[in-house]
């Protein structure tokens, strides 16, 4: 099966992947976060004045400016990270890959070769789709671990992703099958029956 | 077609007389759930009285055979030819249906145990690749029915094209490819898995304590304790430390024993088959398309007694996820075979062309972590609690960080990535050595990171994700990493070959 061969690779010829111009994300997007987080803060601040108003031993009596600016800063903190990793983000599509770049104090950069995505999922938040956004997410064999998700594209440009990137499945899927038309190998997918996951029938008494 | 004395299409039972060997099954299993009561039972010093006793075995025994019959009775199997599965249904209160569609199943064995053989009666199994698991397996049924049975589920799998076409209808007589004797599982035995068994034993003796207390014995524990704390200190530590080590030892001898003896690898056409185990015979089929990673380990005592440890990551069948993965070990195999066993699964040994070393920097911050950090809190805490002296608190720092030094010193030192064309070896360990291997073209997806800090010092890191695992190498020289993934990724993209 394996076909034996030994070509020289020059390393110096390849393409790079860390020369390749990255693509921010949809500046939308940025608002999409901010809007999130604001309202998840908002719900944050509840506790901290309903702790003020239900006191009856008046131990937080004048205190409560100290909640307030301690949440204050907090958010404001948050929101200075959320701009910095907005920033750092960054992807790019390659004819063979996707590379997708993110992290303030750890950068990671993330390639995902199409020809490995086993399936590739478009979505689209309530509030994305007011700002006509969407994230995509490729998924490999590789696990949860390797996925790769981007965050913050304009609709139309995940619609292509996801379409260019499922037409190299199709082709592979359909390069596998006349393989396995040849060779008889053992491989199918689409066909999926899941046994039961108590298959161990002496283990039920 | 060949005329069947069986019509599988109905469901069918098992041997009448298979009853007997669920019997075993159920009693084997029964006492392994209650040993520790039993054993309580048995060196209970309570006397009681013959008839007692009689009664109470009399009784299990009827319950047993009661459960083997129900078993025997709600097991039934037959062939549903429109969907093209076979069905298998059994329990008694929890009711379980399996099916296994034809195209999954690989191979279909007829086997015989000891107890199966005094009751000349075979057990069918049916197998689907990358599982230690047998996905069905039929108990008792008479020779006949077992061949007709195998005979019209790989006719029908047949008709399908997608079984393994090595797995024929004529039973070929396998010839074995590689046995691994006792000796070596032995050596084995006794240089590894130090730590697993030490676990398993406190989960023995916090079993047997446990039950002690129930029934009120626990004094019985509490006098030895008092007796062993007459003796001095010194004499106390060794006599434990002697004690815990054989016990250590025997329980790895006996565990490895049994769990791996008669191991034996016999090729079967593209894929080989792995049989072993002493009470439990365990059949696993490796399908070399399927590894994604070979894991070879060998510690310093192994390497003196010519031993290693292959373990083989495959890819889920099915699902093709790393979620499901799959480990299979191969214990205590000499260099030789173990380059068979690579060649088997690989065609050749991994050549290292290319090296990768870790940056300095990955030992100092083991030292920094490992060893200042805690060896500083200790200091701080013992000063503010004055709870050992000065001179014994120096004595374990010294020793400490001796110890923890020579550690994160070797594991610097085996710290490698070898890298050829077809292969990626990361090396790593400090004690147990371990070599992970990988074929780039199998690689699902790479990422590579790197701290802001060390955009200065040019050092990252690399890990390569395949779907049955990720190997990792940290604190290298990034330029270099850099370059390999581009080769790398190339070398994915244009591959041609079946990862799985």
């Amino acid at each position: 099966m394996q076909e034996f061969k030994n070509e020289i690779i020059d390393i110096s010829t390849l393409p790079k992947f860390e020369d390749v111009k990255l693509q921010p994300l949809q500046k939308e997007y940025f608002k999409v976060m901010l809007i999130q987080r604001s309202v998840f803060y908002t719900i944050f601040l509840i506790p901290i004045i309903a702790l003020f108003f239900i006191d009856t031993n008046d131990f937080f009596e004048g205190k409560l400016i100290y909640g307030l600016l301690f949440w204050f800063v907090l958010v404001l903190l948050n929101f200075f990270y959320l701009k910095l990793s907005f920033r750092k983000k960054g992807f790019a599509l390659r004819e063979h890959d996707v590379i997708f770049k993110s992290g303030v104090i750890s950068e990671t950069t993330t390639i995902v070769t199409n020809n490995r995505v086993q399936h590739v999922a478009l979505h689209q938040g309530m509030l994305s789709r007011i700002f006509g956004l969407a994230s995509i997410e490729l998924f490999t064999a590789g696990g949860s671990a390797s996925d790769l998700k981007i965050n913050g594209l304009l609709f139309e440009d995940a619609k292509k992703i996801k379409e260019s990137v499922s037409e190299r499945i199709i082709e592979i899927t359909e390069e596998a099958k006349e393989q396995s038309v040849t060779l008889e190998t053992e491989h199918q997918s689409d066909y999926q029956v899941i046994p039961n996951e108590n298959n161990e029938p002496d283990d039920t008494i | 077609m060949i005329q069947s004395n069986f019509d599988f299409s109905i469901p069918q039972r098992q041997s009448l007389i298979g009853i007997f060997v669920l019997f075993a099954n159920t009693l084997q299993k029964s006492i392994r759930a209650l040993w520790p009561i039993i054993l309580v039972f048995v060196f209970n010093n309570k006397e009681y009285k013959p008839f007692f006793i009689y009664l109470t075995i009399f009784g299990i025994v009827v319950l047993i055979t009661i459960i083997a019959f129900l078993r025997y009775w709600f097991f039934k199997f037959y062939i549903d030819y429109q969907l093209e599965e076979f069905v298998i249904e059994s329990g008694i209160f929890n009711k379980t249906k399996t099916t296994i569609p034809f195209h999954k199943i690989q191979k279909v064995t007829i086997d015989q145990s000891l107890i199966q053989r005094i009751f000349s009666v075979h057990k069918l199994e049916l197998d689907t690749a990358g599982s230690d698991k047998k996905e069905a397996s039929i108990k008792a049924i008479s020779q006949q029915m077992a061949v007709e049975l195998k005979r019209s589920l790989l006719e029908n799998t047949k008709e399908k094209a997608l079984l393994v076409p090595e797995t024929e209808l004529v039973e070929r007589q396998d010839e074995s490819f590689i046995t691994i004797s006792l000796p070596s599982l032995l050596k084995i035995g006794i240089t590894s898995n130090y730590l697993i068994s030490f676990i398993y034993l406190i989960g023995i003796f916090s079993t047997i304590s446990e039950n002690l207390k129930q029934i009120g014995k626990e004094n019985l524990i509490d006098e030895n304790i008092n007796q062993l704390e007459r003796l001095p200190i010194v004499s106390l530590l060794l006599g434990f430390l002697i004690f815990s080590f054989t016990a250590i030892i025997i329980t790895n001898l006996v565990i490895t024993v049994l769990k791996y003896f008669n191991f034996t690898i016999k090729k079967d056409g593209k894929s080989f088959v792995l049989t072993y185990g002493l009470l439990n015979i365990k059949n696993t089929i490796i399908n070399p398309e399927k590894v994604q990673i070979i894991k070879i380990t060998q510690n310093f005592f192994q390497k003196k007694l010519n031993i290693n440890t292959i373990e083989i990551f495959q890819a889920s069948s099915d699902m093709k996820r790393a979620s499901v993965k799959d480990r299979t070990k191969i214990p205590g195999c000499n260099t030789t075979e173990k380059e068979q066993i690579v060649k088997l699964i690989i065609n050749r040994l991994p050549a290292k062309e290319v090296t990768l070393y870790p940056n300095i920097r990955k030992l100092l911050i083991g030292i920094l972590f490992f060893i200042i950090l805690p060896v500083s809190i200790g200091i701080v805490i013992n000063y503010t609690t004055n709870r050992f002296p000065v001179n014994a608190i120096g004595l374990m720092i010294s020793l400490y960080s001796l110890i923890m030094g020579l550690i994160l010193f070797i594991s610097y030192k085996n710290y490698r990535l070898f890298i050829s064309d077809e292969f990626i070896v990361q090396q790593s360990g400090a004690w147990d050595i371990d070599h992970k291997i990988i074929m780039p073209y199998k690689i699902q997806a790479i990422k590579t990171q790197q701290f802001f800090w060390q955009k200065l010092t040019n050092i990252g890191s690399i890990e390569l994700y395949t779907a049955g695992g990720r190997i990792s190498f940290s604190t290298a020289n990034f330029e270099e990493i850099k370059e390999q993934v581009n080769k790398w990724l190339y070398q994915v993209e244009v591959s041609k070959e079946n990862w799985m």
